[in-house]
């Protein structure tokens, strides 16, 4: 052991998963500490600290005496020799990885007994860059944050599902922002934002737009945008009867009528529903509900000119013919695509992700089957609230739509999603177990906890203090693609995207 | 139950408190005098308390042998600080072997000693200077031959002397006070020889030595225990509320005990009086205020809540010196397996067994 | 021509106050002089009636490094271009102000900005100074050559588009131009958005459309202080005769059969004649199959135009094209893409300043312009009149123009 590294502690007793130890007197040790352990010969183990607890020599009942003696007036101090030696903390600490060299290993041993144990120091813990980057935040050692970037692969992480659990106010869309900001400009991955918040591009404070790379690789829809924003018309033609699958439910009545009408009509169905085209086979009274329907969910209606008009301004029977396509096609370019659905309805904001992501999912399939598919960059699909279509409640009565079925198999075709939700517990765990890697900020609810824990890729089920004790920007990544689960803080937004604008002078543009 | 009380108040609490009573002649006795008493000052030394204590573990005995691992363990302290030792361990420990050996004249027992490291052997007497007669009066239990255990337990207050001495030339400095627990009394053949060496190097050194015993037998002339009849007579003093000493007790002058006896309540919280003694070879050359200031720094390491009015150090000693009967099972094992690797078990157990039946009786019983 | 002539006549029939050309006027920057010679002289019969003529450069019809024929009938007052702008320095951003050009009669106000090859105008675009133009009060209209994003029509599948937030808002009409189709759309926050569409059609793609029942011609807007009335008025040339022929399975002689049988059996006599081959052969040759044969043939029995589209045919045992797409346009666009996506940077290039130049200039976005730009500039013909010499280095200037060599 090295004299210039403080030791904190010493293992005292525990078992595997629950080492026990005593925190040396003058220091200060927190919930989600990582320790060290040096080894004789080579490397050492990281340790993970997850509950703490008093320890004194003094029994129980003496010590809330002397405390009540002390609290009464009736002594001045708690009277007490070799306080530090005889009333002390006890850490327990779990063994999260084994390094040597620059290997990581989950380890199987116990460290020795009475080991010393110090503070983690940034060499302890070296990771090696993945070659597809996505930047999360840096290592994080109870409070404190290590110069140790945190990268996983964004190939690997963004096929097979991001869970990112958090109630309001932990750091969700910072997180978010964050991890955007990292893979903006990598043509690996196209990512598809659903922001019902208008938050992630930055229309009016620091965003996703100010990143460098920003021109040519951030794509903005919005209702109405701002200049080089483009607007988000969807033409009532790219709506096809199947992309209303699970959001919406009809009655059966309701079901054959759309079938006639897209029979019938084809992509011209819904136009033909709203101008209240009749069909033999389509009862007065099914067409009227229909074309309310489409009042509510669309905003579409036939005004008094026999003009089909919509009261979001979002679809059209002529313009945004070529939204969808864009959109895809640009995905498939490796880009960012950020739609802007802060003004819509959340039915009309989840179709919209809806005809997006069955288009991506359906052409990644053909891809697949041409044989095609690994020349493609992987798609990530980040939905917030989740449970809107992930919630157990939602499958049970709708059906399956979209995003079940890419969180189901999207893996197979390198599309993905990145899920937000407060509420874990209501999105069914077999799509749970799907989602390798969750994201994990503060929870104060033990229920979402649990859940949490409970699909977690690694052994968390002493985490749940750590997790209940989360400050807001302070995660932990329990990912399939990490040795352990890492315990990060993430940077400030705003001061990550001051830190990254480019030097020198803007090029001209010179009319001519 | 009620008859029982009622007995014991007529026979035993409504006595007077009489004085102090001592058979031997050598000792001069003082009247029990509220005017004894005096307060405890606040005036700490600044010099450093040692604590000295042993403990021993059973590991087997039997009529002809004795195996006992025995622990001697100092602290020091100074202005409550816990300090740290510079040349000695603050804890040995040893097996003490002790058997018989049939001579002309009887049963005698011979001691070896093996150190749990070898080097802590200088810290221990030279074996070939302890040997018992196994009808030791200093041993004996009323007519009963000394027992080999009997043996073996007072060669560790051979030990601690022996102990004491070494911490006193190593660890302590003019001034500064070391305790040992138990009175400054020895009543083993050839005990008074090392703790005489002990006093010598305190005298030497400067180093003051003194006693605290736990408990005492020593009665009044009514037949109450002193400590409780000094203990009544404070509370209709003016110290009732307070700390004291009590002193004079008795003139000593005895050659097994070489002592100026106190008795001390350190502190006014608590119920306990002890009795205190200083070596008499350095009382006597002290004034009052020297005493009392010795008294006055000891005092002021007994507000521990662990313990009101008793050392501290003490109390530290005690826990690391004594072993536990978890370790003690240990111990025992650890005998018997290795006795069995060395095809010795049966033999020895055979001298075990003949003594044991009532340990025996105590697990079934589950004492 | 006969499509321009006929546009000009039926707005003096219509008494209009002026004339809006955006963009393409002609097909090149400097186009043939018979061709520039008869349309300045339609369009002076048009000025000498009253009626002013305004005009921006299309992407065909301008030129950066050049003077386009634009500039020449500018400056000989025929017409006048609405494009002006000065750059403004903007505390850190940089700002293009348009100017706009008033009507001296009626008092309207146009300001334009034109059209580049590749959407290259979108740099302009963003950077103009939006404020100033919506601040500007009375009627005005806004004169660009760009296809907007969302407004695109259905088959318009390649090339840069502009998103309509780049626009300024508030002009009661925007006269657009580059899409080929006719498009008008009232869009909230803007006015009326307007694409008339070509007058007759450049390439096969608006032919055949014209064929299958696009309608071609020019908008007429009637306005006060508002637009009340914008009525289209479709010009009609010439018949077209289009055919579609399905060689799907079939033998290339097959082919060649039916073709042939095509040509001899039409009445194309004064008509413009399509043909569009698609499929793939069952045995034989794309060579096998005379097309040229066929199309003077054609030409030969009287057709104004003959061409033969056979971009989506193929024969067994060739490797199916990567891309895909129906006008050879189309598939230039994308193999170019494909090709120079797949290039990357000398490693022995270290000088940065030649770094970004070649990044600029030969890779990515920029690479494909030129590309494209090069193969534009190379693939001309020979004027009438011109001699080799002069055709060789006009080839050359111009190929050398598009690669920039001349720019710092």
């Amino acid at each position: 052991m090295s004299s210039e590294i403080p030791v904190v502690g010493s293992v005292v007793m525990g078992k595997h998963g629950a080492i026990l130890v005593r925190q040396k007197g003058g220091c200060t040790i927190e919930l989600g500490d990582l320790l060290v352990i040096d080894h004789v010969d080579e490397g050492h183990t990281i340790l993970q600290v997850y509950d703490l607890v008093y320890g004194s020599q003094i029994s129980g009942k003496n010590l809330e005496l002397l405390s009540g003696m002390k609290l009464e007036g009736f002594t001045e101090d708690f009277g007490l020799i070799d306080s530090n030696l005889r009333n002390y903390v006890l850490v327990y600490v779990k063994s999260v990885a084994n390094v040597t060299k620059d290997k990581i290993r989950i380890p199987k041993t116990l460290p020795p007994f009475m080991s010393e144990v110090r503070a983690i120091r940034e060499e302890d813990l070296v990771f090696t860059k993945p070659p597809k980057p996505v930047f999360l935040g840096n290592v994080r050692s109870g409070s404190k944050v290590l110069k140790i970037d945190v990268h996983i692969d964004g190939d690997k992480m963004f096929r097979h599902h991001v869970l990112i659990p958090a109630t309001t106010g932990r750091g969700k869309s910072n997180l978010v922002k964050v991890m955007l900001w990292s893979v903006l400009g990598q043509a690996h991955f196209g990512v598809l934002v659903l922001d019902p918040h208008d938050e992630y591009y930055g229309r009016h404070e620091k965003g996703l737009k100010d990143h460098p790379k920003a021109k040519g690789n951030l794509i903005y829809y919005s209702p109405t945008p701002p200049p080089g924003g483009n607007t988000l018309i969807v033409n009532l033609k790219s709506i096809e009867p199947n992309h209303f699958d699970g959001l919406v439910p009809y009655t059966q009545a309701q079901e054959e009528a759309i079938d006639a009408y897209y029979n019938r009509f084809h992509l011209q169905w819904i136009e033909n529903i709203v101008r209240g085209v009749s069909i033999d086979t389509v009862s007065h009274s099914t067409l009227t509900v229909l074309r309310r329907k489409f009042n509510h969910i669309l905003g579409v209606y036939l005004d008094d000119a026999g003009q089909i008009q919509c009261r979001n301004r979002v679809f059209s029977d002529s313009a945004g013919q070529h939204t969808v396509r864009d959109i895809v096609a640009s995905l498939e370019k490796g880009k960012m695509v950020i739609i802007d659905t802060s003004r819509l309805l959340d039915q009309a904001e989840l179709l919209i992700g809806s005809i997006i992501a069955s288009a991506i999912f359906y052409r990644y399939q053909q891809y697949k089957s041409e044989g095609v598919l690994e020349e493609k960059p992987t798609i990530n699909i980040v939905v917030e609230e989740a449970p809107r279509v992930l919630g157990i409640d939602v499958l049970e009565s709708a059906g399956d739509n979209i995003y079940s079925t890419i969180a189901r198999e999207g893996r197979k075709f390198k599309v993905g999603l990145t899920a937000i939700t407060q509420l874990t517990s209501v999105i069914p765990r077999v799509i749970l177990a799907n989602m390798n890697t969750k994201i994990i900020l503060g929870n104060e609810l033990s229920s979402e906890r649990a859940a949490i824990i409970s699909s977690a890729a690694q052994d968390l089920s002493t985490d749940d203090k750590n997790i209940a004790s989360l400050d807001i920007g302070e995660a932990i990544v329990s990912s399939n693609f990490t040795k352990f689960a890492i315990p990060i803080q993430i940077p400030d937004f705003n001061e990550l995207a001051s830190q990254d604008q480019p030097q020198g002078k803007k090029l001209r543009t010179g009319f001519v | 139950m009620v008859e029982v009380i009622e007995k014991l108040k007529e026979k035993v609490t409504l006595l007077p408190l009489g004085d102090p009573s001592f058979r031997d002649p050598r000792y001069e006795v003082e009247k029990l005098d509220i005017k004894n008493f005096h307060p405890i000052s606040k005036n700490a030394k600044d010099v450093t308390l040692c604590f000295i204590d042993g403990g021993s573990l059973k590991v087997a005995t039997a009529p002809n042998f004795a195996v006992k691992l025995h622990r001697l363990y100092f602290n020091l302290y100074r202005n409550n600080q816990r300090q740290k030792p510079k040349n000695l361990p603050q804890r040995i420990h040893f097996y003490t072997i002790c058997y018989a050996v049939s001579e002309s004249k009887g049963i005698f027992y011979q001691v070896e000693f093996v150190p749990i490291k070898d080097e802590w052997l200088r810290f221990l007497p030279n074996p070939s200077d302890l040997r018992f007669y196994s009808f030791d009066r200093t041993l004996m239990s009323g007519l009963r031959r000394a027992s080999a255990s009997r043996a073996a337990e007072a060669v560790r207050a051979f030990t601690e002397w022996v102990f004491a001495s070494h911490v006193i030339e190593q660890e302590l400095s003019s001034n500064d006070i070391i305790t040992r627990d138990g009175a400054l009394q020895t009543f083993v053949t050839d005990e008074s020889n090392y703790a005489n060496m002990a006093y010598q190097s305190a005298m030497n050194k400067g180093v003051i030595f003194t006693g605290l015993a736990k408990t005492t037998t020593i009665f009044t002339t009514t037949g109450y225990p002193l400590l409780a009849a000094i203990k009544e007579l404070a509370e209709t003093s003016p110290f009732s509320n307070t700390s004291w000493y009590y002193h004079p007790i008795a003139k000593v002058n005895h050659p097994e005990h070489r002592a100026e006896m106190f008795a001390v309540r350190f502190d006014p919280r608590s119920d306990y009086v002890f009795r205190f003694e200083i070596l008499r070879d350095q009382a006597e050359k002290m004034t009052q205020t020297e005493m009392e200031a010795v008294i006055a720094t000891l005092a002021s390491n007994t507000g521990d809540a662990s313990f009101y009015g008793y050392p501290y150090g003490l109390v530290d000693a005690d826990r690391f010196a004594r072993g536990s009967d978890e370790e003690k099972d240990g111990q025992e094992i650890q005998f018997e397996v290795a006795a069995s690797q060395r095809a010795l078990w049966k033999k020895l157990s055979g001298f075990i067994r003949t003594t044991d039946a009532h340990s025996r009786l105590n697990k079934i019983l589950g004492e | 021509m006969r499509a321009f002539e006929k546009a000009m006549i039926r707005c003096v029939k219509a008494n209009v106050e002026f004339i809006i050309v955006s963009g393409d006027l002609f097909d090149g920057n400097i186009p043939e002089l018979q061709t520039v010679k008869r349309a300045a002289e339609v369009i002076r019969e048009v000025k000498d009636q009253g009626i002013r003529i305004y005009v921006t450069y299309g992407s065909h019809d301008y030129s950066a490094s050049a003077t386009s024929m634009i500039d020449v009938l500018h400056s000989a007052g025929l017409f006048q271009k609405v494009v002006e702008a000065e750059s403004i320095d903007s505390g850190s951003e940089e700002r293009l102000r348009l100017k706009f050009i008033k009507d001296q009669i009626i008092g309207v106000k146009l300001v334009g900005i034109y059209g580049r090859r590749n959407g290259l105008e979108k740099d302009y675009f963003e950077i103009i100074d939006r404020d100033y133009l919506q601040e500007e009060a009375g009627f005005k209209i806004f004169v660009f050559h760009s296809a907007i994003t969302e407004l695109r029509p259905e088959n318009f599948a390649y090339g840069e588009t502009i998103p309509l937030s780049l626009l300024p808002k508030g002009f009661p009409y925007y006269a657009g131009g580059h899409i080929h189709k006719r498009l008008i759309q009232y869009v909230d926050g803007y006015g009326h958005i307007a694409y008339p569409g070509p007058t007759f059609g450049a390439t096969f793609t608006d032919l055949e459309d014209t064929a299958l029942g696009e309608k071609r011609g020019f908008y007429i807007v009637d306005f006060d202080k508002e637009v009340t009335n914008i009525s289209f008025e479709q010009i009609e040339v010439c018949s077209i005769v289009y055919r579609n022929f399905d060689a799907d399975k079939k033998t290339s002689r097959q082919v060649s059969e039916s073709l042939k049988q095509f040509a001899s059996e039409v009445d194309c006599k004064g008509k413009v004649v399509l043909i569009k081959v698609k499929g793939q052969l069952s045995s034989g040759k794309l060579s096998d199959i005379p097309f040229d044969q066929i199309r003077r043939s054609l030409l030969d029995a009287g057709a104004l135009v003959a061409r033969i589209n056979h971009s989506s045919l193929t024969s067994e045992g060739i490797a199916s094209l990567k891309v895909m797409g129906e006008t050879k346009q189309e598939i230039e666009s994308r193999l170019i893409e494909e090709r120079i996506s797949g290039y990357k940077i000398d490693p022995s290039i270290t000088d940065p300043k030649v770094m970004e130049i070649v990044s600029d200039r030969l890779l990515g976005k920029g690479g494909i312009s030129t590309a494209q730009r090069l193969l534009t500039a190379l693939k001309v013909e020979q004027k009438e009149n011109e001699s080799k010499d002069t055709f060789r280095n006009r080839v050359l200037r111009d190929a050398q123009d598009e690669l920039r060599l001349g720019e710092p």
